[in-house]
């Protein structure tokens, strides 16, 4: 057994995947507790790190799906 | 194999009496977009909720809850495979990209193609071989192509033909100048379009070069099935 983080957002749960910084922007990546095909996208607000804020563009996201998928496959 | 001009399908856009190189580059196109469109799609049904026009802001709570060791594994690989296709891309060293040199290299190799696409076909000698003039409404017309980023085909013939040559081009299109089009976008002035555009043909290029990758990669995982089909290679990770 191994500790994971859970992000509760909208009384929901959502793991936490993995968390990479890219030129400064921290991502996270989420996937709901009950829904093993999600994958949810997210970065940190630069003013308030609590706050989960949805992705500016497609790039963007292509971007963080790219590193997240690096991350996991190794 | 041979299709004709489909009105629907502007990407299969060759007649009969077409050459050769016409038919392969307008089947080039074709399965380009093909790709393109399908990854999108399993783009907005694995990877959802990422991006938003009307910015969504979630307050976070953590907890710290326990799970076994080998399922946690093994569905991290089966969603870094699914959003690895959902992101449209292989998996690669990112880091690197944000290298000086590279991001030189893939600015370079897409603004290559596109002098030889759009702006060479369209710049004559004048009579006497002494000077050149470039046909502005055909340069327009390239960058108003369908399907395309009219703003990345700008910055790439902004940085190619110089803001004097641009402007004339931009005559024929909505907007009066370089310096019009990036006030409507909201940029504050023409270097901090230029920065964007360029961050953009950097990803672009990534994700390009990829492509080919992932498409032997998809064929890998045997269709549509993204999760039910991961390798058993990939499962558990490294």
């Amino acid at each position: 057994m191994v500790d994971v983080d859970i992000y509760v957002i909208n009384d929901e749960e959502y793991y936490l995947l993995g968390e990479e910084i890219i030129k400064d922007t921290s991502y996270l990546y989420l996937s709901k507790v009950d829904d093993e095909d999600f994958v949810m996208l997210r970065k940190r607000d630069k003013d308030d790190p609590e706050v989960l804020v949805t992705l500016d563009n497609e790039a963007e996201v292509k971007m963080a799906s790219l590193v997240f998928a690096n991350k996991m496959l190794g | 194999m041979a299709q004709f001009y489909d009105q629907d399908n502007p990407h299969a856009s060759y007649t009969r009496n077409s050459t050769a190189s016409e038919i392969y580059r307008a089947e080039e196109r074709r399965i380009s977009g093909d790709v393109e469109e399908r990854y999108n799609r399993q783009a907005q049904s694995l990877v959802r909720n990422s991006t938003s026009r009307d910015l969504q802001r979630d307050r976070a709570r953590v907890i710290k809850a326990q799970q076994r060791r080998q399922e946690r594994k093994r569905r991290l690989a089966a969603l870094a495979a699914a959003c690895m296709i959902a992101g449209g891309v292989f998996v690669a060293g990112v880091g690197e990209v944000v290298e000086t040199f590279q991001e030189n290299v893939i600015v370079y190799e897409q603004m290559s193609e596109f002098r030889q696409e759009a702006i060479y076909p369209n710049t004559h000698r004048t009579m006497d071989n002494q000077h050149y003039w470039y046909d502005y409404a055909k340069i327009a017309k390239e960058l108003e192509e369908d399907g395309k980023d009219f703003s990345s085909r700008l910055y790439m013939a902004y940085s190619d033909m110089g803001e004097f040559q641009v402007n004339r081009v931009m005559e024929y299109t909505d907007y009066a100048n370089v310096e019009a089009y990036v006030k409507a976008k909201g940029f504050e002035d023409i270097d901090a379009w230029k920065k964007s555009e360029r961050e953009k043909l950097i990803l672009q290029g990534e994700i390009n070069e990829r492509t080919s990758e992932l498409d032997a990669m998809h064929r890998e995982l045997n269709g549509s099935d993204v999760l039910g089909a991961v390798p058993e290679s990939y499962v558990g990770g490294k």
